[in-house]
């Protein structure tokens, strides 16, 4: 094998390396960003019904 | 107005969380380095904002309170308080889930996530010592003695941490703004903080109503004056 | 005020709260009997919890000592109260009238005391059980020490008098008080395994600086804030 060949080819697999995990970049990643909308919007959510269910039972204790 | 403005705030502020989320899921490019988890940032620094600006509201009323006392502002600190809890919450755990694939681990005695979280305990004491005085002079007095106290912990925690870890990495990513990054992170901003808003306000008038509850006791039906205002 | 006779300086009315307080800790001996032979047992506990691997307990005898010495500081704390709010003493106090600054002061500094005196008992146990030596000198763990129980001392007094009427007050105060203590916690261990263990890098100037700067924040947050915590 010559070595123009032996050069291209490790450069070929050197730059396949690079896209998938290359020098420090982070890969792929959505399993993390799911959870954190989810909890965002289930907390927010949670806290805006709370705050009216709240104001229900107020609203229902001082009209009794 | 003011009716109106009560109702299309949440309305606005979660419409535009909606398309916030579409915008930071899908319409904004990925950080190069950091790929899709720096989505994240979109949610966790609005979230850790708002957990700032309500718990400068508590400071803000704790200190208004010891200097002039009136329930409405011991309502406003309790709401400021209750609000901060949420979304300090909130931004801690995305906080930690996001450095487990930028850092490796959900937790590294990070001055800022430690500090956050020790603050978020001192608030949550707060509320629980609230609720165990039924003086509301004096459970109005003590509380904004312990938003002091937590204010000036919060400080003391943040240097204590940054010097227990001075061998800690520094944590610049290398940060390349682009704009729609900043057209993203800014909407959803604008959207957290009408929701903020909402909620304080909604804790607000629910903390007034419980008080006019404790003060006044049960009137007979016919003179009250709260019963039928909603 | 507008009294015929001279109020007593701020000062000279703490010294009277501090004097009135040690002599009432004199008296119940059995008190203060009881919260060593706690501090001592959590000592213990510490080491049978990490086994007998003396090494390991030797590089973190610090970080336990201070352990120790919190966990004790909130039955002493609670104590403190306990005796002024049993026959509305502290009401008492207020009408005579002292400043409440003064109260302040001389309680902070009477707990603390009575925190130092534990602490004296407790070194001499932690060298022997976790066979450790003070490398830089027994001077300068008993000054890491007394500058941990005054900032110990300080919160802890504000807290144990807001939790004092509370329902809930054995589960309030260590709720409270702990997380504000964590800077303490932090800076009173690390100089506490410095001292005992060597101080290579020259660090432990900055810890007790930290340790400094706590008790200067919170005996000042004190001295302005407990006044509030007490009115009625």
């Amino acid at each position: 094998m010559s070595l123009p060949l032996l050069l291209a080819q490790a450069t070929a697999e050197h730059v396949e390396e690079m896209s998938k995990v290359g020098a420090g970049k982070i890969v792929g990643g959505w399993e993390y960003v799911w959870p954190c909308y989810l909890i965002a919007w289930i907390g927010i959510g949670l806290y805006a019904v709370s705050l009216i269910a709240r104001h229900r039972r107020v609203r229902k204790g001082s009209a009794a | 107005m003011v009716k109106a403005l009560r109702i299309a705030l949440p309305v606005v502020g979660f419409s535009m969380l909606a398309i916030g989320a579409w915008l930071a899921l899908a319409w904004v490019p990925a950080e190069r380095d950091m790929g899709a988890p720096s989505r994240i940032m979109y949610v966790h620094v609005p979230a850790v904002w708002m957990m700032f600006l309500c718990s400068i509201l508590n400071f803000g009323s704790s200190f208004w309170y010891l200097n002039k006392a009136s329930l409405k502002v011991d309502a406003l600190a309790e709401a400021g308080a209750e609000v901060c809890l949420l979304f300090g919450g909130i931004g801690v755990l995305l906080g930690s889930i996001w450095a487990k694939p930028t850092w490796g681990v959900y937790w590294n005695w990070d001055p800022r996530l430690t500090s956050v979280t020790v603050m978020l305990v001192t608030y949550a004491g707060m509320l629980a010592a609230r609720r165990f005085e039924e003086d509301p002079d004096r459970r109005a007095r003590v509380s904004a003695v312990l938003g002091i106290l937590a204010a000036a912990s919060a400080v003391l925690v943040w240097f204590s941490v940054k010097w227990f870890n001075s061998l800690h990495q520094v944590q610049s990513s290398p940060k390349t703004t682009y704009p729609e990054l900043v057209f993203t992170l800014r909407w959803n901003s604008f959207a957290f903080l009408f929701i903020a808003i909402w909620f304080v306000w909604e804790r607000y008038g629910l903390a007034m109503a419980t008080r006019a509850g404790e003060v006044a006791p049960p009137e007979p039906p016919g003179v009250t004056a709260s019963g039928g205002a909603a | 005020m507008s009294g015929g006779w001279a109020r007593p300086g701020l000062l000279r009315s703490a010294l009277v709260v501090l004097q009135k307080d040690l002599l009432i800790e004199w008296r119940t001996r059995a008190r203060l009997n009881a919260l060593v032979f706690f501090a001592l047992s959590t000592l213990l506990l510490f080491s049978f919890a990490l086994g007998p691997d003396t090494r390991l307990l030797g590089r973190s005898a610090g970080g336990y000592l201070w352990l120790a010495i919190m966990f004790s500081s909130v039955l002493a704390l609670g104590e403190s109260f306990r005796v002024e709010s049993e026959n509305a003493a502290l009401d008492g106090l207020r009408m005579l009238p002292v400043d409440p600054k003064a109260i302040f002061l001389g309680k902070a500094a009477g707990n603390a005391a009575l925190l130092m005196i534990l602490s004296a008992v407790l070194v001499p146990v932690t060298l022997a059980v976790y066979d450790v030596r003070a490398l830089l000198g027994l001077p300068k763990l008993a000054g890491v020490l007394a500058l941990g129980c005054l900032g110990i001392s300080a919160p802890g007094t504000v807290y144990a008098a807001i939790t004092a009427r509370s329902r809930a007050k054995d589960v309030l105060l260590p709720l409270l008080l702990f997380p504000i203590l964590i800077p303490a916690l932090i800076a009173g261990s690390k100089a506490a395994t410095l001292v005992l263990h060597g101080d290579a890098m020259n660090e432990l100037g900055s810890w007790t600086g930290l340790l400094f700067g706590f008790n200067v924040a919170y005996w000042s947050l004190g001295v302005i804030l407990f006044p509030s915590v007490i009115e009625d």
